[in-house]
């Protein structure tokens, strides 16, 4: 069970092993605080759906499951959305469209199609638990490097010393890819040292 | 039979979940809904009262576009116009404070913007707004703003808004 949670994390991390849910990955990771709340809203979703589905697998026929997934997706996007504006307004603004886009994140309906449908609750809990918190642990990560370098400030606290200049690239889309870039490549070191050894 | 059975079973699986969504989300939107609604006008509220310093009390005067009327002791102490026009990446959303004769500005805040992060949401910033405290409107209704270096795009989508504003708000009151 533990190893189904933590699979998530690091040797089938969704962001950097399957290379899943690219878009709000690098879209909304410009500060810390939106990636930890982009994160948490999937990782909300993913679970509760996975709990659904998990739940209803041997009913739902397999010739509609894929729409049935979608509808159950939708549904918890929608929720998530509504509470995220009626009680975290300025979250919801600093997110903007992504929230609504979480349908499409793939790495939802990637896990329901993987490993939910086929496996019992509790397990589906682990999976889809780690998953996204996986997912959250790297948009922390990329956006604590961007809002650092970009901004001068992780989580809103200016930390950099006055005389440095922010990168104004690192809060850009380019300033995105390359950082994932790098931290997909120092991902892709390890564990090919970790193979060796 | 078989086939037949199978289709009814995944029209009624598939129907069921969407009733059951339909109504989970239905009871979501209607408990939420007070508190979003809330939200929009706390916002307002706060923004009309940072563009026009000092009133005691507002009332909307106009939609299309909406006008509020601040009130100070019983005086009019100026308009607050919300107005929206597109921005480098998307809508912005502009409330303007103008004094009751629009022959200066009071004031202007971002209320909504999906500009670039570092770069364009610098319009929201303490820096840029200031520039429209007690800035005159010369005689053709025509301001100019002093734009932010690598965001003159944002910048200048400011200026075409408030100008369009004021031309409205002259052309109403």
């Amino acid at each position: 069970m533990l190893k189904e949670f933590f699979k998530g994390i690091w040797k089938e991390n969704p962001v950097l092993r399957q290379l899943l849910g690219m878009c709000p990955t690098l879209a909304v990771t410009t500060s810390s605080v939106n990636g930890i709340a982009m994160g948490l809203a999937t990782t909300f979703v993913v679970v509760s759906s996975g709990i659904i589905v998990s739940l209803f697998r041997n009913v739902i026929p397999s010739q509609v499951r894929i729409p049935v997934f979608t509808v159950i997706i939708a549904t918890f996007v929608t929720l998530v959305d509504l509470i995220l504006k009626a009680y975290f307004p300025d979250i919801s603004r600093a997110l903007g469209p992504y929230v609504p886009l979480i349908v499409v994140n793939c790495i939802i309906l990637g896990r329901q199609e993987a490993f939910t449908s086929k496996n019992p609750v509790l397990l589906s809990v682990c999976d889809t638990l780690g998953m996204g918190l996986g997912f959250t642990l790297l948009l922390v990560v990329l956006g604590s490097i961007r809002e650092i370098l970009g901004s001068g400030s992780v989580f809103g606290m200016h930390i950099m010393p006055a005389f440095f200049r922010p990168l104004v690239i690192m809060v850009l889309p380019a300033g995105a890819f390359i950082t994932l870039g790098l931290i997909a490549a120092m991902y892709n070191l390890v564990n090919q040292k970790a193979d060796r050894t | 039979m078989q086939q037949k059975y199978s289709n009814l079973k995944m029209l009624a699986v598939l129907a069921g979940i969407c009733v059951i969504s339909a109504g989970l989300l239905g009871y979501a939107h209607i408990s939420t809904a007070e508190r979003i609604r809330e939200n929009r006008e706390a916002r307002i509220r706060d923004a009309v009262g940072k563009v026009l310093a000092g009133i005691d009390s507002y009332e909307r005067i106009n939609s299309e576009p909406v006008i509020f009327k601040g009130m100070t002791q019983g005086e009019i102490a100026g308009y607050a116009v919300l107005y929206e026009g597109m921005g480098f990446q998307g809508t912005i959303q502009l409330l303007i404070g103008l004094d009751p004769d629009i022959h200066m500005m009071k004031g202007m805040a971002v209320l909504d913007s999906v500009e670039t992060p570092g770069l364009g949401d610098r319009i929201k910033g303490p820096d840029f707004g200031k520039q429209f405290e007690q800035m005159g409107i010369p005689g053709e209704g025509e301001i100019k703003v002093d734009t932010i270096t690598g965001a003159t795009i944002s910048s200048l989508a400011v200026e075409k808004i408030i100008n369009r504003a004021i031309g409205d708000a002259k052309r109403i009151l």
